[in-house]
């Protein structure tokens, strides 16, 4: 493709954010910034774990795309280099005091770049895995439901159905599991699509800069959805809340994660915990806030306080939670998203190693989530001497037994 | 010379990250300010002193500019490099050293954030006397460089009168200590020692004399109780004639912060939170005190200044700090208003120190340019001091359509509040053109600059210089 087509392209894709553009003040806020009183304490991944220099940060990408934008002359591979190795966790746009865009930016820029051709190759691969086979990694399409097998509380006539999302499905099977039994045990049987029709969310491609091929995967879920006449949609993945909320499923129909029927029946009093005889519940616990579930730039769901809610939850359930280096509304991303364990797999893993470390110097021994796509991520960087990383619903299911109650 | 010799050059300290890659570069061709920014060859990420001497000597080996930067927050274009140059990054350089409690005093490194600095501090029960408004994400090191007066404050006066001593790598690659840390045996305690202050020489020299890579500053206890309050004035001489009465009584004793307001923000403020308000009651002019110490001494202190207050046709303004100012000494909101001001649009910050008396005519003067460039909205505002008080002009522009057009109004604004005695405070390159109108002492600076600086590689035309 020639250099002044892409540059084109590239300007054209920045141009819904001229505004953002000209409006960046370089404050720094998005690069570097402390803020005990706001429990801020870093931003970037990018910058902390993967590259000091200002081209990763939520500012270097607005002074790209306005550079681009005025037609100067940049390189395109080191364009694309420091385009995808953002997180787009969002940190950036959370701390922005005028409320600048950075990570949409990078989302928008990178979808031109993949229509240029200029993915990088595992960009490349996650985005053939998805069309070809419906699940990032490239797993046997066939294969998502094995987790199930076997499994009571999934049942074919059920009125809620349960997408569990790539990430559980395949790399994250206990949280699924898990899930299943905490929701049965509250009286909530869940349906699952068959795994012809389980189509990706797109989650993972809208990140990627694989808009339209994301829309397809959105378009097959939803007629598969709509096919199956469920009311109430219910994952575990937090990407995944945040692209089936976009996906125009329907006002009757109901989208929520499968932490909302839980706290909704704890709220209602039909639920009673019991802790397990066999299994100390710690009195400390971590809990790693997913980025899909906590910042606002992950759309109204994101808005919604997870990170509090799941908190009183586990302080109901007699569990402190840990303070750790940052807090929910500014936590730094453990480096799941965006394809960063893909295109730079050591940075991504000195994020969740950052993390993990945090949660230990905290003095928790186990460090729970509700996004099964980080706690996949996690357990893949954990070494020895970390806290032990369990899914929400696995800890959960593992220290309680449940019973449904008259409220 | 090639690039890549270039590379290993500002490499040889050992730790430095050295960048090259244009998009890299895009970074640190400007501040926050209005003052145009310039490409730059290189930057240098600096971890250690080492680096600095490295970054410093190749420079001179090539005789490259070499600009000197951290967080890059500031308004006036001191961190803009001119083309060609190598920007030195001390961001960094981010460690706390030592708080020493013996002493009363903090050692750290340039790069450190005041939100950091602040977090450790408090951990002892202490504090900093003044915080800029850049705090959570600005340098201590870009502050004193850029002679951030902070917040300014009425009790402490400046960030600069906080500084201690200074480590300095001196354009010439050697390592220099003042006040009392001039001898090793001493180490920082007193900043006038020896001889006459070379720590002032640094502060607000926007790295033209060298590289600050140590700052010893004073700590204080924190306070233990807080309080806000306003005192509103029907017109700008009382507001002026109070203040001096402020100072010259001592009652600035236990405020840490004052800031003035302007009619028309008074106006904004108070009208967009209590419509009911009668509007034609307003005062002209508010001061907005924050207030620290003992709960009996701000107690005693705020009561006698109210009363001081009704000499002058003053009094208190209970509303405006309730909607208002309370709210932004709460938990540093500070640092956002600084950001908060760009919120509307990009904007012209234009900092200057005043006397007292100077007030109306400042506030004339926005008022004129307002009239002449009504295609910009003005604003602005005092901070008050131990003596005097340091004005703020706030342009608003956008960017993409006026950004010719807001150099030209700034310049001119400039040239305006010096036609009626307000001296820069914050200089870089904004106020760079006119800096001959300070004759002796900018020719003794430069030739101060010359004899430091023998091949003139530290930030060249910062400072008109």
């Amino acid at each position: 493709m020639p250099q002044g087509e892409i540059r084109t392209a590239l300007a054209q894709a920045a141009e819904p954010f001229v505004e953002n553009l000209y409006h960046c003040l370089r404050c720094n806020y998005c690069v570097e910034m402390h803020w005990e009183e706001r429990a801020i304490r870093h931003v970037c991944p990018t910058l902390v774990h993967h590259n000091p220099a200002p081209g990763y940060s939520g500012k270097g990408y607005l002074a790209a795309a306005r550079a681009i934008f005025e037609g100067e002359e940049l390189p395109i591979n080191s364009l694309v280099e420091r385009f995808f190795n953002c997180t787009t966790c969002g940190n950036c746009e959370e701390v922005c005091p005028v409320g600048l865009k950075p990570a949409h930016l990078v989302k928008q820029i990178r979808a031109a770049m993949v229509a240029q051709g200029l993915a990088p190759a595992p960009i490349a691969s996650i985005g053939a895995n998805v069309v070809e086979r419906h699940n990032p990694a490239g797993a046997p399409a066939e294969a998502r439901n094995r987790w199930a097998e076997g499994l009571d509380g999934v049942s074919a006539s059920a009125a809620t159905l349960y997408l569990p999302g790539c990430a559980a499905s395949y790399d994250a099977p206990a949280e699924a599991r898990a899930t299943v039994s905490v929701l049965r045990q509250i009286g909530v049987p869940l349906r699952l699509l068959p795994p012809g029709q389980a189509h990706c969310c797109g989650a993972p491609l809208s990140e990627i800069g694989y808009a339209a091929e994301a829309e397809n995967q959105r378009a097959g879920l939803r007629a598969a959805i709509a096919a199956s006449e469920c009311r109430s949609v219910v994952t575990s993945g937090a990407e995944c809340l945040e692209s089936l909320v976009g996906a125009q499923l329907g006002n009757e129909r109901e989208v929520v994660h499968a932490f909302d029927l839980l706290e909704r029946a704890v709220a209602e009093r039909r639920v009673a915990f019991e802790a397990k005889a066999d299994i100390a519940v710690p009195g400390v616990v971590g809990l790693l806030d997913s980025c899909h579930l906590s910042k606002k730039s992950h759309g109204p769901k994101a808005a919604a306080e997870y990170p509090r809610r799941i908190r009183e939850l586990l302080s109901r359930l007699g569990c402190k939670t840990a303070t750790v280096a940052d807090d929910a509304n500014y936590a730094v991303c453990c480096g799941a998203a965006g394809g960063m364990p893909s295109v730079s797999p050591q940075s991504a893993a000195r994020m969740a190693e950052g993390k993990l470390q945090a949660f230990a110097r905290s003095g928790a021994a186990v460090v729970l989530t509700a996004s099964p796509l980080c706690a996949a991520h996690l357990r893949r960087s954990h070494t020895a001497g970390l806290p032990s990383l369990m899914g929400l619903f696995e800890f959960i299911d593992s220290h309680f037994r449940l019973r449904s109650v008259s409220p | 010379m090639k690039t890549a010799q270039l590379g290993t050059e500002l490499a040889a300290g050992g730790s430095a990250v050295v960048l090259e890659d244009k998009i890299d570069l895009l970074g640190y061709r400007r501040d926050t300010s209005i003052a145009p920014g310039g490409n730059p060859a290189a930057a240098v990420i600096a971890r250690n002193v080492e680096d600095v001497v490295a970054a410093v000597t190749a420079a001179n080996r090539r005789k490259v500019p070499l600009y000197v930067r951290a967080a890059g927050s500031t308004y006036a274009g001191g961190a803009n490099p001119c083309d060609g140059a190598i920007v030195l990054d001390v961001s960094a350089l981010n460690r706390v050293l030592k708080i020493d409690e013996e002493r009363g005093l903090v050692l750290v490194e340039p790069g450190v954030t005041y939100g950091a600095l602040l977090a450790e501090l408090s951990a002892r029960g202490l504090t900093l006397g003044v915080v800029p408004l850049t705090g959570a994400a600005g340098t201590v090191g870009g502050a004193i460089a850029s002679h951030g007066l902070g917040t300014g404050s009425p009790r402490y006066q400046s960030t600069a009168d906080e500084v201690a001593g200074l480590e300095v790598v001196m354009p010439t690659g050697e390592l220099l200590r003042t006040g009392s840390a001039a001898l090793a045996e001493a180490g920082f305690f007193a900043r006038y020692a020896v001889g006459p202050d070379l720590t002032g020489m640094f502060l607000g020299a926007n790295g033209c004399l060298g590289v600050i890579t140590g700052i010893a500053l004073w700590v204080h206890p924190k306070p233990e109780y807080q309080e806000t309050f306003a005192v509103g004035f029907p017109d700008y001489e009382s507001g002026a004639r109070f203040i001096s009465a402020l100072q010259l009584k001592d009652l600035t004793h236990n405020l840490w912060y004052g800031a003035g307001y302007e009619d028309k923000a008074i106006e904004g403020r108070v009208m967009a939170a209590r419509p009911q308000v009668d509007r034609s009651a307003l005062p002209r002019f508010c001061l907005a005190l924050d207030a620290r110490g003992t709960r009996e001494d701000v107690a005693r202190d705020r009561a006698r200044i109210v009363a001081e207050s009704g000499r002058f046709g003053g009094a208190e303004f209970a509303v405006f700090d309730e909607i208002f100012f309370s709210r932004l000494r709460r938990d540093q909101s500070f640092w956002y208003s600084y950001a908060g001001y760009f919120a509307r649009s990009m904007c012209a910050l234009l900092m200057c120190s005043m006397a007292n008396e100077t007030i109306p005519r400042f506030f004339g003067a926005i008022e004129c340019n307002r009239e002449a460039c009504p295609q910009f909205i003005w604003a602005g505002g005092l901070v008050l001091c131990r003596r005097g008080v340091h004005g703020a002009v706030i342009v608003f522009y956008d960017e993409r359509q006026q950004w010719n057009e807001i150099r030209e109004a700034s310049e001119r604004c400039c040239r305006d509040l010096l036609a009626i005695g307000c001296v820069p405070y914050k200089s870089g390159r904004v106020w760079a053109p006119m800096m001959d109108r300070f004759g002796r002492y900018h020719t003794t600076l430069a030739r101060l600059k010359k004899t430091l600086d023998p091949n003139a590689i530290m930030s060249p035309q910062i400072l008109g210089l």
